[in-house]
């Protein structure tokens, strides 16, 4: 046995060591298996509270009910649409914003970034930036889904403090070879900035995937509903009606499927898209946070 | 230098913003002298029967309009059918068509089930809302009409020709729930089907075993409860005797004040309210604790979710229970019963009776208020509007109305029994066609257009087949005895103590039940001195003078 582990350099300690991490994976794992497994399970396993991390009487009914309708695949595309406009929106303000505001050179640059600042603590509240919105014409549009919250303060420090760190000789050959501040931004600052604009990237997408506030908001029409707000409707108006506050026990809806399943079935539905993104942008994600706050 | 000039330039900012807030203040409390102003007009000339009846006409049909444009507040649950959506389908297109009939057009504002009150709030603030606005939370509708936000719907609906569908249909009780303490008609209230709100139910199989008779006391519950767990009939050891999930009916079983409207009255709205002012509580805890102590409950009752109790009711687990009224065979809450059965063979669930109160030998049930939602018209409707709209309302107390949203066409939907009853055709065909939106799309309903309670029940009961007899006395059993109703008023210091009760009532109501017998009293009496270390006082005398006001001394 000792030779057989020897040859193939396994020790008892390295045993020991996969064993205590495949335990702690395990851990890690299980809620999310949880929600895969009561999301695939039946009915009656399901209702009798038996399943662990393994779907019972396997079956795809909470997913038909979800996907089946063609009202989540439109909410998935206005969402995709939302991201990826609120985020180029949003890193190209920020990166104009960051860049401006780390130069030294700019006057008043204390003023506008105590402005900006103070937005991170102090709002207009609820109704008045929905005046706001209702009055700039953006009511009912996608683009009160991104465009009132386009900066985000705290990704503005982080991208700022970055460009703050970056070699000012580099800044000062470019100038000395002609370069206008625009052609410094785009040609030397953004290309040694990819870790920084991936993280702020990553951070502003997740943000907008997850927001379902603004929509419930802003957006009357149900053709302009996020994804996470129809997810929402379709998961909470289920349990209403099975609450009795509404209407009577038959109501006629999610007859076939428990609510615990179409639950887990929309966590899985409204996750997996934005959990699948990150392995792709992980190696950034972290280099980046990491550049942007400790040297802060 | 630099610092001091932020410093400065937001000191400037803050006290703009500062006055600036003030300003707007006075302008609101300016706007609403005006409008209290305009709705006392408005209730003077209320007065005059005759100029209320002839300047607006709300019964349906009674007038031609001229294409007036309405909205109207439609709740959205996101389950429209494929090929339809919340405000596109048969039955808005429906709607639409019967009040062109009228030169009424109809918009539907599509509004988040379950973030009603905040779009509501941003929706009111802003002046958006729809010209039919609707809530379940009454305190929001008459605060909005104290503020003179909202219209005064007396003139539109008091005279003796108006409204005459809704009249018929809501009745008078229902209408007064929409009045403020004045008599103005802040908005009309939806009526209710069945007022019943929760059941007690138990194993009837674990009784024939044991040849027990159903417990009608908590005394004999308690000694059913003991063999239940230490005798089960089907030999489990992890029997779970009781499982309280509502405790409304446990509760009004030890009240000292059920008899009493106007006390139970003061007592609602919270379960610290009664714990507080009604006496019998103490009994209802003290109850409670004795079963916990004699482990006729689960442990950790107090952690337990919704998903839990029906795993351990459908498992077989539990004896006894406390739930929502039709919650044993509702198909929504997973078909409990027909789930058991199909785990345990022969297990059976039935509802009983309320059990007699400790304090006057009589029973006694807890029902929901009449009333279901609210409607009301924003002032930023026209005068025209809200005429339109009460003729929208009224139209749907019609059998046209709100009996074909609700149950659709004969010959399509359902057929008429020999009792008049209509009785679903194909359950699958309807939940697809119309059940999906029919309860939203019935404002000046809840649980269905029915005339009477028997009729309720009746058609409920033929839509679940195989358990009709199960529906019926789940119905019946939670209406036993003297009914005594849930209550609207919200009184003023409520939202500002109401967190700071619910953390104490969270905290010691569960010490109550877990305490050693021994300490129950000494437990009880801290409990009570918490509550009133919070302010539940100013709540309870708030609460004692409005109800004097309203049922007298």
């Amino acid at each position: 046995m000792n030779i057989w582990l020897r040859n193939r350099k396994i020790t008892i300690g390295s045993v020991i060591l996969y064993f205590s991490i495949t335990v702690l994976i395990f851990i890690c794992a299980y809620p999310f298996l949880n929600v895969i497994a009561y999301s695939l399970s039946g009915y009656n396993a399901v209702l009798t509270g038996r399943v662990t991390f393994y779907p019972i009487d396997f079956t795809l009914s909470a997913y038909r009910q979800i996907l089946g309708r063609t009202q989540i695949w439109i909410s998935m595309r206005t969402t995709v649409l939302v991201t990826l406009m609120g985020t180029a929106t949003s890193l190209v303000l920020t990166i104009f914003a960051a860049y401006a505001l780390s130069r030294n050179n700019l006057p008043g640059k204390g003023l506008f970034t105590g402005l900006i600042l103070f937005t991170m603590y102090f709002n207009g509240g609820i109704i008045p930036t929905f005046l706001v919105v209702k009055g700039l014409g953006l009511f009912d549009t996608l683009g009160a889904l991104f465009i009132p919250q386009a900066i985000n303060v705290f990704n503005f420090i982080v991208m700022r403090t970055f460009f703050r760190e970056l070699p000012k000789s580099l800044e000062e050959a470019a100038k000395i070879d002609g370069a206008s501040e625009l052609q410094i931004l785009i040609k030397v600052v953004l290309p040694l900035s990819l870790p920084i604009i991936a993280t702020i990237s990553l951070f502003y997408a997740v943000g907008y995937w997850n927001s379902y506030f603004d929509a419930l908001l802003y957006i009357q029409d149900p053709d302009k509903y996020t994804l996470q707000l129809r997810l929402r409707n379709l998961l909470f108006g289920e349990e209403l009606n099975s609450s009795g506050i509404t209407g009577t026990n038959l109501e006629g809806i999610g007859t076939e499927v428990m609510s615990q399943s179409l639950k887990m079935a929309t966590v899985a539905v409204s996750t997996i898209p934005i959990i699948v993104v990150y392995p792709w942008l992980q190696k950034y994600f972290v280099k980046g946070v990491m550049i942007g706050s400790i040297k802060g | 230098m630099k610092k001091r000039l932020f410093i400065c330039m937001l000191a400037i900012f803050l006290i703009i913003l500062g006055v600036s807030g003030c300003k707007n203040t006075n302008v609101q409390t300016k706007d609403t002298n005006v409008q209290q102003g305009s709705t006392d007009v408005t209730t003077a000339g209320s007065g005059t029967q005759s100029t209320s009846s002839s300047k607006y006409q709300t019964t349906y049909g009674a007038k031609k309009f001229n294409n007036v444009k309405i909205t109207v507040e439609l709740f959205d649950r996101s389950n429209a059918p494929e090929g339809s959506t919340i405000t596109e389908n048969k039955w808005t297109k429906y709607c639409k068509e019967q009040m062109e009939k009228v030169g009424i057009i109809v918009e539907y504002i599509p509004v988040s089930r379950w973030d009603e009150v905040t779009k509501m709030q941003a929706m009111m603030a802003s002046g958006t809302a729809p010209d039919i606005t609707l809530t379940y939370t009454y305190a929001h509708a008459e605060s909005y009409f104290n503020q003179g936000g909202t219209w005064d719907l007396t003139e539109f609906i008091d005279g003796p020709d108006q409204a005459l569908n809704m009249k018929k249909y809501l009745g008078k009780d229902v209408i007064d729930i929409g009045r403020n303490a004045q008599k103005q008609l802040y908005g009309i209230v939806a009526r209710r089907a069945v007022v019943s709100k929760s059941n007690l139910f138990i194993r009837k199989d674990w009784l024939d075993k044991l040849n027990l008779p159903i417990p009608q006391t908590p005394d004999e519950l308690y000694d059913t409860l003991y063999k239940f767990v230490y005798n089960n009939p089907d030999g489990r050891k992890d029997a779970i005797g009781a499982i309280i999930w509502n405790s409304w009916n446990m509760k009004i079983a030890f009240s000292q004040i059920a008899n009493d409207v106007k006390k139970s009255a003061i007592a609602n709205g919270d379960d610290a309210f009664a714990d507080f002012y009604d006496p019998g509580m103490r009994e209802y805890y003290r109850f409670m604790n004795k079963m916990y102590n004699a482990e006729l409950m689960n442990k950790e009752y107090y952690a337990m979710s919704e998903d839990n109790l029906k795993s351990y009711i459908t498992t077989g687990t539990v004896g006894f229970f406390e739930y929502a009224v039709n919650g044993s065979v509702d198909v929504l809450r997973g078909s409990l019963l027909k789930t058991l059965q199909e785990n345990v063979q022969g297990a059976d669930i039935i509802s009983i009776p309320a059990l007699k109160n400790t304090y006057d030998g009589k029973q006694y049930s807890s029902c929901y208020s009449q009333g279901g939602l609210i409607n009301f018209c924003p002032k930023t409707a026209s005068e025209e509007k809200v005429e339109a709209c009460m003729v929208y309302l009224d139209w749907l107390c019609t059998k046209e109305g709100g009996f074909a949203i609700y149950h659709g066409f004969e010959g399509e939907h359902f057929n008429y029994d020999e009792k008049g009853t209509p009785v679903v055709i194909d359950a699958e065909y309807n939940s697809k066609d119309k059940d999906w939106i029919r309860t939203d799309l019935f404002l000046t309903g809840n649980q269905g257009y029915f005339m009477t309670v028997d009729e309720f029940i009746a058609c409920t009961a033929k839509e679940a087949p195989g358990y009709e007899q199960h529906v019926i006395d789940n119905y019946n059993n939670a209406l036993t005895g003297t009914l005594v109703y849930d209550t609207t008023y919200t009184s003023p210091s409520t939202p500002n103590l109401i967190t700071d009760i619910g953390l104490v009532r969270d905290e010691y109501t569960v010490q109550c039940i877990t305490c050693p017998e021994a300490q129950f009293e000494a437990t009880y009496d801290k409990y009570m001195e918490e509550l009133k270390k919070v302010g539940i006082e100013k709540i309870i005398e708030e609460r004692t003078k409005y109800f004097t006001e309203l049922y007298g001394n």
